[in-house]
């Protein structure tokens, strides 16, 4: 059995379509994803167009410096993650292999600097409730979407590590071939979850700050 | 409220500049750099031997859109500190959108995607921009309670036969 056979499902025909379905598949899948954090930043525009002074004086107690830091990390890993793409592409193995070894170890970076903010931000109580430290109620109403959006970034984001990892170990153990089929949706995903953060980081991290 | 429409105006470009970009005509097939395209029409990989691409073709493109971004995060993050009242959350979202461009045509590939592709692509942003314009249809025009314009104040009191006073 050749390895392009190994990797191909039914009912492809061959891998090159076989990675059509997969891209279509995927962005089916994102495009659900839009809408359903489009919801999370329609809430978040309805509170601040009501709350405009309160927003100003919640999201500048923001940590910037991880935010800028995990954007610079989360924009690292997509374009280790597009060299990964590229070099299973033309079945470069061990270029793949140690890509996709990066771009996971970039996640789990994003994550720890994540976990060192909310570590911060819990030292400040900037957590809704009676020990909430800011005066204002309304800026309540920011750091609750912060957590929220934040969080479920965070779990989409450890969800694309785990598959970064199954499909490298996938690859490694050579259960299936490296070739760009199986790494289009891996990669279309991870961009993805990029792009988020990228809509996150205005609304959360840089406003107040002027 | 002003803020909101100049945000609301800045989304609605950010918006239909994406769809515009998503909806470009892909470009033929790349059949000189090795890295094959994606596009429907390439061959089966069994097929042909392409020789390998170089370590500089695969990070050449990826890396300039990376050093792009970086210097796009930069100023993103530096123009937050200037002063410029309503109008930094849109500057913000303006660069984020450039950076989102950058990300889905260059990282992700999304230009060298079959039509149906997309399209689908497409459509998460056609629905996601139907959700904010109605919502906001409705939110831009009424003011938060407490706050009741005159002729809305006149209304009600035409309508329950007393003073409109509303807390």
């Amino acid at each position: 059995m050749s390895d392009a056979s190994r990797a191909l499902q039914e009912p492809w025909p061959n891998l090159a379509i076989q990675r059509e379905g997969v891209h279509f598949g995927i962005w089916v899948f994102l495009a659900s994803e839009i809408l359903f954090f489009s919801g999370l930043f329609i809430t978040y525009a309805i509170y601040r167009s009501f709350n405009p002074d309160a927003f100003q004086t919640a999201a500048a107690h923001t940590e910037l410096f991880y935010g800028t830091l995990n954007t610079g990390i989360l924009l690292t890993s997509s374009m280790v993650m597009t060299v990964a793409l590229r070099a299973s592409t033309a079945r470069l193995r061990g270029i793949t292999l140690a890509c996709l070894a990066l771009t996971a170890l970039l996640g789990l970076a994003f994550l720890f600097c994540k976990g060192l903010e909310y570590r911060d931000d819990l030292h400040k109580h900037l957590f809704p409730g009676a020990a909430f430290p800011l005066s204002s109620p309304q800026t309540q109403l920011f750091w609750m979407l912060y957590w929220i959006m934040t969080g479920i970034h965070a779990i989409h984001l450890s969800a694309g590590v785990a598959v970064v990892v199954a499909v490298a170990v996938l690859f490694w153990r050579r259960v299936i071939p490296v070739q760009d089929s199986t790494m289009e949706g891996v990669a279309t995903y991870w961009h993805f979850v990029d792009s988020v953060w990228l809509v996150l980081y205005p609304l959360l991290y840089l406003v107040g700050r002027s | 409220m002003a803020w909101l429409r100049r945000w609301w105006t800045a989304l609605g470009v950010i918006g239909v500049a994406l769809l515009v970009v998503i909806g470009l005509k892909a470009p033929s097939p790349r059949s000189s750099s090795g890295s094959a395209s994606i596009n429907g029409t390439r061959p089966h990989h069994s097929e042909q031997r392409i020789a390998p691409p170089t370590w500089r073709q695969l990070t050449t493109g990826p890396a300039a859109a990376w050093l792009i971004l970086l210097i796009l995060l930069a100023a993103n993050c530096g123009s937050a500190f200037v002063p410029l009242r309503s109008y930094n959350a849109a500057l913000n979202l303006l660069i984020a959108a450039i950076m989102l461009l950058l990300l889905a045509t260059v990282l992700m590939n999304l230009r060298e995607a079959t039509a149906l592709t997309r399209l689908v692509a497409a459509a998460g942003l056609f629905w996601m921009i139907f959700l904010f314009a109605l919502t906001f249809t409705d939110y831009l025009s009424r003011r938060p309670t407490g706050s009741p314009t005159p002729s809305h104040s006149a209304a009600l009191a035409t309508a329950h036969g007393q003073p409109g006073t509303i807390t």
